[in-house]
């Protein structure tokens, strides 16, 4: 065999084809996936590992926290993302209830919620607040310098720098709280260290 | 408006976001895209994966996109590079697809002829493909399905042209051992 005899048993290998909705549909998804922010590191979601079991009891305790945190915060006579960037008593508990493994707390208009690590590696730091207003859309977020947060669907890198300032970076946007400004074209972000010891 | 034409448009309205320019230059190389990734894994599921990581991969570098190349050049190389970090990824079951590939070819093709009369080429070859080291798979992709000349794949492979000529004479060799009747 030479060759070009190889290269055309080659090419008459036909590549399956999937059915016409298919190739109607794959545009669209393509585009709802970019919109919705998809991170995109690997394309598998017909292959989820399985979660082993200890993360079950993990989303059960976010939930059940998650839950007492909102009723409690619902209780209260302000706005639930005021109260958020107030209440460092709320942070301290939690952050003494999960050692090293909180990333973040976010307040939106569906709630409060715990973002929690997988393993204890946030290294302890001063929690920073971040505020996000886009259209009548409020977010708020404690963090901590080096985690990855979600601000109006868009995934930043919150980072402190040594003389107080938050650094939002994401893969087309860089904001600091030094130099302000707009981080979306249509809202407002405020960000600043809370000066409270956990 | 001629191929081209409609093409640098799409591009330039895509880097500004617009969602139906992105749904055009999908539609137009989705299934150029499906056909490489499908050679690269010999599963229709991951290629389908893929071609989704893809094209995301692409739109969110958009601009990075200068024209220096031909879009679907571009497109290929971030295809190509995807389908081999998805290979080191799948280290493991790339192991399971290529004992599987060896498998098919040993059992011979009375077998393969018997279990699918419509396609016993397609499914050897394929097969054939999934064998080879995914390097050497590569370097067949580019040249032969996607036509590429050496200095352009070595491009794409990040490699010399020398080295992409060695992976397409091993691979050759080894393509024509198991394919010969």
């Amino acid at each position: 065999m030479n060759d070009t005899d190889l290269n055309r048993i080659l090419k008459s290998a036909r590549v399956p084809e999937p059915p016409t909705e298919y190739w109607r549909e794959f545009p669209g998804t393509v585009v709802r996936r970019l919109r919705q922010g998809d991170g995109g590191g690997a394309a598998e979601p017909r292959r989820r590992p399985a979660l082993p079991f200890w993360s079950l009891g993990l989303a059960t305790a976010c939930l059940v926290i998650g839950c007492a945190v909102g009723l409690w915060l619902a209780g209260r006579p302000s706005a639930p993302n005021d109260l958020l960037a107030q209440n460092f008593e709320l942070l301290r508990e939690v952050t003494a209830m999960f050692p090293n493994s909180v990333r973040a707390v976010v307040a939106d208009e569906s709630g409060v919620r715990l973002v929690l690590s997988d393993q204890p590696d946030v290294p302890p730091s001063s929690p920073l607040l971040i505020r996000v207003c886009r259209g009548n859309r409020c977010q708020s977020v404690i963090t901590f310098s080096g985690q990855t947060v979600e601000l109006a669907g868009i995934p930043v890198e919150v980072l402190a720098d040594a003389e107080g300032h938050v650094l939002l970076v994401g893969e087309r946007v860089v904001w600091s709280s030094a130099e302000g400004g707009p981080l979306f074209a249509d809202g407002k972000v405020e960000a600043h260290v809370l000066e409270v010891v956990l | 408006m001629g191929f081209e034409h409609d093409e640098a448009d799409w591009i330039r309205q895509g880097q500004a976001g617009d969602p139906e320019a992105l749904g055009a230059l999908v539609e137009r190389y989705q299934r150029m895209v499906h056909a490489l990734t499908f050679r690269m894994t010999g599963s229709m599921t991951d290629a389908e994966d893929l071609a989704q990581e893809t094209f995301l991969q692409a739109f969110r570098r958009l601009d990075t996109f200068r024209g220096e190349a031909k879009f679907s050049s571009w497109l290929c190389q971030i295809a190509i590079n995807t389908c081999l970090n998805w290979s080191k990824r799948e280290k493991r079951r790339d192991e399971v697809q290529r004992l599987w590939a060896e498998n098919e070819a040993i059992l011979g093709e009375g077998r393969v002829e018997a279990a699918d009369a419509e396609a016993p080429i397609t499914r050897r070859v394929t097969a054939g493909l999934m064998r080879l080291p995914t390097k050497q798979r590569a370097a067949v992709v580019l040249t032969v399905y996607e036509g590429l000349n050496h200095a352009q794949a070595a491009q794409i492979l990040g490699c010399s042209e020398t080295t992409v000529s060695w992976r397409l004479f091993a691979a050759r060799a080894k393509l024509k051992r198991w394919l010969t009747p």
